[in-house]
């Protein structure tokens, strides 16, 4: 089809680049509030095309290729004035996207890693609801310079939300859990590990120190902090603020203990890919070594505008210009076993998740309330606060870190350790 | 597509089929100052089947194209029979129908030329820039739809509805020595006159920025505080609607109890979908309901629930014409356009006595937790010796629903309705376009500065 497509509008304009989705998802769901199976089956077309010097795209589900160029085309003719720098054909690295076991999973396999799970979590004094997931995917990736690719793809996940009553308190926990490869019992276990450690420390009936304290990050809180460094990343946020950006290459940016990357190549992981969605080869790629930024991510449209080389992260959907978007986001490890993240922390407090932080991602300057935190207390972990909120600058608590855990953990396309900072406050 | 719908879900094999199909089609327009950034064409097609059998649960597929849809509903079928329920689902009983509720040729948004609605963002953009030197930034986007809805019903109901939507969302930044604050609007309106008129009015928007430049943190407390319409609105639909729509999920598990008491005899909190031209408005529910009115709190106490058909069988309540599902999402109870109605007090007795307070006028957010609340303010003003003075920033509430609306003590009878374009996220079910409306509201003594 993508084929056909291409053929069809390369006579008739400058460029043209065409991606097609084709998904298979069902859910499972089990549990307190309902039990449900549900399917999809969905499939989308893009296409952008250049012409005189301007560019439009469109994007259709019925798959009319007719319809789809002239609305292009229309697009283009009143569209943003711009050039692409269109990838030529070039060999797609392999890479493993897709697992035959994942995509062979039904609706009564899935129903049967969900019910594991459910009763390996249900109490007297919780209400608990699973989820598992699996999806299958195929995307295709054209352009008229002789572009034609695609890859297949298949994710898997599981979730929990759990409520659950302590005396007069009350609590919820969400967590949830990615891979290509189906899930297995050490993935099961992991969960139902991590579900347990969450509630095990007795509740305190105080608030966490006002601080500055020493704060220890699990990798889930660490992702969380690293999104307004992701988003300062994101190559069009550089010329969007027509000069104004804080970050400049080869200066550095975070604590000299921190080496991050982007790699699409990682395998069966769920921003893997071997190509983006405008047809430019993924790579692996270090953005920031040793605490100094070394570049930034770009789709066409940005690596024209900033007159650098596009880093394989175009993303394409619907009714939206192309945007640049992160694969799999990777903060290497460092040294510190558990013991000596605890010592680092100190007399401090452990954040095991936090929420997407809210206020100026821009500027680093953000909020984030999590309903649980940990006491440390000599490097022990001796109790939990019922709802904590940390504020401050991103950017200067990642300036401030005094241990990076040893072992990395996967957290759905991210790859991170635990990181010990210093100073952190608890408004 | 009406008839290939209907023929499906008369083929499907289980007991209850229920097919709903909707095409989008509209334009994107993005400019960011005098730069045209994008502009893209989108047909949006999605569809969901959805199948009921004695003793099962819910199955359900969704679908993109209609060549899909015998092989979408063999899945939601086969879905449909994976699981058995002890309690079998009942619906309410819903008796054969058909109407279409279609939008003249001349109102629809192919009827504005593309390069009209161009002009109209490079004027806003324009006019933005030029409201003041401190301006630095305008971003502006630009989207319309014609959302065409099908919903067929394997017990004879057949319905079709076309709806456009014209929508306006821009952000202004303003910058002075190296501070730079940022402030967002938005329409969402029936009409492109509606449209027109909003743009050709932004110069309060361009002012808001600029004053947030020498906005001072709120220092927090506990204070009296007034809130304006939108503010107020958005308050209502959070903590009050979310927690009276009957179905529960993973958010929300049960609905509050009817009888329970939340705030005082001033507080009386409705949902209708039925008011022309709001952005809630709908002709018939994603189960082929007709929307009626339902009254949430009546003074203060929880007196009605939103259902969907299986809900309000399993509480032998009447149906509300409020299931809704975004895209291909199922549909559950949802709210639409929900309000305070107005009270009696008047606009100015609000902040009469007050020494010391905060006035929010715009709101950015609204969370609900499970029974907690919190709110950030976009734009908002210390009161002091009963009138409105200087704009504070980092001003948020966040407190327990009724210890919140515990503290409401004077509705205004300046009620109005929001027309910002408003989502409402609910999960499993997608988005939903909603309003709100309220009058300006007093609470007497809330803390403010808390981290939302």
């Amino acid at each position: 089809m993508i084929g056909h497509l291409i053929d069809s509008v390369r006579q008739r304009v400058a460029f043209a680049d065409a991606l097609v989705t084709a998904d298979e998802t069902i859910t499972v769901s089990l549990g307190h509030s309902g039990e449900e199976v549900a399917q999809s089956v969905t499939r989308q077309t893009h296409l952008r095309v250049e012409d005189e010097g301007r560019i439009g795209s469109s994007t259709r589900a019925d798959g009319q290729a007719e319809g789809l160029i002239e609305s292009a085309i229309l697009s283009a003719r009143h569209g943003s004035e711009g050039r692409l720098l269109a990838p030529a054909p070039s060999p797609t690295p392999e890479t493993f996207t897709a697992v035959p076991a994942t995509a062979a999973l039904g609706v009564r396999e899935l129903l049967g890693i969900a019910r594991q799970l459910n009763d390996r979590l249900i109490r007297s004094e919780r209400t608990v609801d699973v989820w598992a997931e699996r999806s299958i995917g195929r995307v295709d990736v054209a352009n008229t310079h002789g572009v034609m690719t695609g890859y297949d793809a298949t994710v898997a996940g599981l979730g929990v939300h759990l409520r659950f009553r302590a005396g007069d308190s009350t609590g919820d926990l969400r967590l949830h859990a990615a891979a290509n490869s189906v899930p297995d019992e050490p993935m099961l276990a992991e969960l139902v590990g991590e579900v347990e450690q969450r509630l095990s420390p007795p509740l305190l009936d105080r608030d966490p120190p006002a601080g500055p304290v020493n704060v220890w990050l699990s990798p889930r809180a660490v992702a969380a902090v690293l999104v307004p460094v992701c988003q300062a990343l994101i190559g069009r946020n550089i010329w969007v603020s027509d000069g104004r950006s804080p970050f400049h290459a080869g200066e550095p940016l975070l604590s000299s203990r921190l080496t991050l990357h982007d790699d699409a190549l990682a395998p069966a992981r769920p921003g893997s890919r071997p190509v983006d969605d405008e047809g430019v080869v993924c790579r692996r790629q270090t953005l920031i070594r040793d605490g100094v930024l070394l570049g930034a991510l770009a789709d066409l449209a940005t690596a024209a505008r900033l007159g650098i080389p596009p880093t394989g992260h175009g993303r394409r959907a619907a009714g939206a210009p192309a945007w640049t978007g992160w694969s799999n986001l990777v903060l290497d490890a460092g040294d510190a076993a558990e013991p000596e993240l605890a010592r680092a922390t100190g007399d401090g407090v452990l954040i095991r998740d936090l929420p997407h932080p809210v206020g100026r991602c821009d500027d680093g300057q953000v909020v984030l309330a999590t309903s649980w935190a940990y006491q440390v207390s000599g490097g022990e972990i001796t109790g939990r606060y019922e709802r904590a909120v940390l504020k401050g600058n991103v950017f200067e608590w990642l300036n401030r870190v005094v241990a990076v855990g040893a072992n990395a953990g996967w957290v759905g396309a991210r790859c991170l350790p635990d990181l010990v900072v210093e100073g952190v406050e608890f408004p | 597509v009406r008839s290939e719908l209907a023929a499906a879900a008369a083929a499907s094999p289980a007991s209850f089929t229920d097919i709903r199909f909707e095409r989008r089609r509209g334009v994107v327009i993005l400019r960011q100052r005098n730069r045209l950034e994008s502009v893209a064409e989108r047909v949006s097609d999605q569809g969901l089947v959805r199948c009921l059998s004695p003793g099962f649960a819910w199955g359900s597929c969704g679908f993109t194209q209609v060549n899909d849809l015998p092989g979408a509903v063999r899945l939601a079928h086969e879905s449909s029979l994976a699981l058995p329920r002890r309690r079998p689902l009942a619906l309410q009983p819903l008796p054969a129908r058909e109407a279409e509720v279609l939008c003249p040729a001349e109102a629809a948004p192919s009827a504005v030329p593309l390069a009209r609605k161009l002009e109209l963002t490079e004027l806003v953009a324009e006019a933005l820039l030029a409201a003041d030197r401190r301006i630095v930034d305008a971003r502006v986007q630009y989207t319309d739809e014609m959302a065409e809805t099908v919903l067929v019903t394997s017990e004879g109901v057949a319905l079709v509805e076309q709806r456009p939507e014209f929508t306006l969302s821009l952000l202004c930044a303003a910058e002075e020595s190296g501070t730079v604050e940022r402030v967002v609007d938005s329409i969402a309106a029936r009409t492109w006159a509606e449209v027109e008129a909003w743009a050709a009015n932004l110069k309060a928007t361009a002012e808001r920025a600029v004053l947030m430049l020498y906005a001072t943190p709120v220092r927090a407390g506990r204070y009296p505080v007034v809130l304006g319409n939108r503010a107020a609105g958005l308050l209502v639909h959070r903590a009050v609607g979310h927690l009276c729509q009957a179905d529960g999920d993973r958010d929300h598990p049960a609905p509050l109890p009817l009888g329970t008491r939340l705030g005082p005899e001033s507080l009386t909190v409705e949902d209708d979908p039925t008011v022309i031209g709001m952005r809630g408005t709908r002709s018939f529910d994603h189960e082929g309901l007709q929307p009626r009115k339902t009254t949430l709190v009546q003074n203060g106490v929880v007196v009605g629930h939103l259902h969907t058909r299986s809900s309000a069988a399993a509480a032998g309540a009447a149906p509300t014409g409020s299931a809704f599902g975004g895209g291909g999402d199922v549909p559950r109870a949802r709210l639409s356009n929900t309000y305070l109605t107005a009270g009696k007090a008047a606009p100015s007795d609000l902040m009469d006595g007050i020494e010391s307070g905060v006035l929010i006028e715009d709101v950015v957010s609204a969370s609900l937790d499970q029974h907690r609340v919190g709110m950030r303010a976009g734009f908002a003003r210390m009161i002091r010796q009963s009138q409105p003075a200087e704009p504070v920033k980092g001003v948020t509430l966040a407190d327990s629903i009724l210890a919140l609306l515990g503290q409401i003590d004077l509705v205004a009878g300046d009620f109005q309705w929001d027309g910002t374009a408003s989502w409402c996220d609910r999960l499993g079910a997608g988005r939903a376009p909603v309003s709100t409306g309220a009058p300006h509201v007093r609470l007497i003594d809330v803390a403010v500065g808390e981290p939302a």
